[in-house]
């Protein structure tokens, strides 16, 4: 039996030259599903429960669901859909297109011609450390002292400079989280916090202290990947790193509300 | 002669897990004929996320936006 796959829903129907290879429209109002005829033997539902075992396969599918939705999005106004969605046949998807058009306008109508981006604050603990007490007579000079104090004097300094050091931290790093999210809010349509990896998530030496995501109208990707550079310059030599990626498909933008 | 780009296994891992992000956690959830629930989804993202976290071999041949 042949089942169908769902990928995303499209705003227009494209030509099936624009469609990546095997990817076929189901279409029904001026919605349009993108689907791919899988088998019942791999995505049934004793099949696909066996198959998420197994670890390579799935990433394969989900390497695959990316790709799709990546083609198309640069092609016409695309709701990305989560992994995993399958008809058994045409006419239940399009009754259920059919259903939700409404709803589904809706979600074009905020995301329609613009793109998500993905934008990551991380921070070089010691190297932020270094920036403040160049910056503050506090810092400095508590350290100073620290470093000539007697050793029983040097314990209790040591105690009292960490302590500083964590507060001058704490506000520093809320400063450069404010001032990014407020320089991105301007230029975004949309924009979202989500939570921070850790370093085994991200592999990275610095800690992530902010992570977003945003969407921004393809008029102002310009404006908006110039503010991303401005905000890296500026923070150069703080220990403050950002990273941008995307172009994306807007699916952090795309759930009910 | 072209320049072979750095490979920065850090940065190629960390976009991997931002394409599980996406479309494991974000996207719209329709009601299909067949869905993958919740539990087995949040345990494929969890089981992905433990093994990109100890292999970098995954990435590899992972083609993403830059």
């Amino acid at each position: 039996m042949t089942l169908f796959y769902v990928y995303c829903i499209l705003e227009d129907g494209l030509e099936a030259e624009l469609l990546p290879s095997d990817i076929k429209l189901i279409s029904a109002g001026n919605l349009h599903a993108a689907i791919e005829e899988v088998e019942d033997s791999e995505f049934g539902e004793t099949a696909l429960q066996a198959n998420l075992q197994n670890l390579e396969w799935t990433t394969n599918k989900i390497r695959r669901h990316q790709q799709v939705i990546d083609t198309l999005f640069l092609r016409t106004n695309t709701i990305p859909l989560t992994f995993g969605i399958i008809y058994k046949n045409q006419d239940n998807l399009r009754a259920f297109l059919g259903a939700n058009e409404d709803q589904f306008q809706k979600v074009f109508s905020k995301i329609r011609d613009s793109r998500e981006f993905g934008v990551k604050v991380f921070y070089d603990k010691s190297k932020s450390l270094s920036h403040l007490t160049r910056i503050n007579q506090d810092l400095a000079s508590l350290k100073a002292q620290m470093e000539e104090g007697s050793s029983g004097a040097k314990f209790l300094l040591k105690k009292k400079l960490e302590k500083l050091e964590m507060e001058m931290l704490k506000g520093f790093l809320n400063e450069v989280r404010s001032k990014v999210h407020a320089d991105l809010q301007k230029i975004s349509r949309e924009g979202l916090v989500k939570e921070n990896l850790n370093r085994t998530e991200t592999g990275k030496q610095e800690e992530m202290c902010l992570n977003t995501v945003w969407l921004v109208a393809q008029s102002s990707i310009t404006a908006f990947s110039d503010t991303v550079t401005e905000i890296r310059e500026r923070f150069h030599e703080t220990g403050i790193l950002i990273e941008m990626n995307g172009p994306w498909a807007p699916y952090n933008f795309v759930k009910d509300e | 002669m072209s320049e072979l780009p750095e490979y920065d296994p850090g940065e190629q891992k960390l976009i991997l897990s931002d394409v599980l992000d996406r479309v494991l956690q974000t996207g719209v959830v329709i009601s299909g004929d067949i869905v993958i629930g919740i539990a087995d989804v949040d345990l494929v993202y969890c089981s992905l996320r433990v093994l990109l976290s100890s292999v970098d071999k995954l990435s590899d041949d992972i083609e993403l936006p830059e």
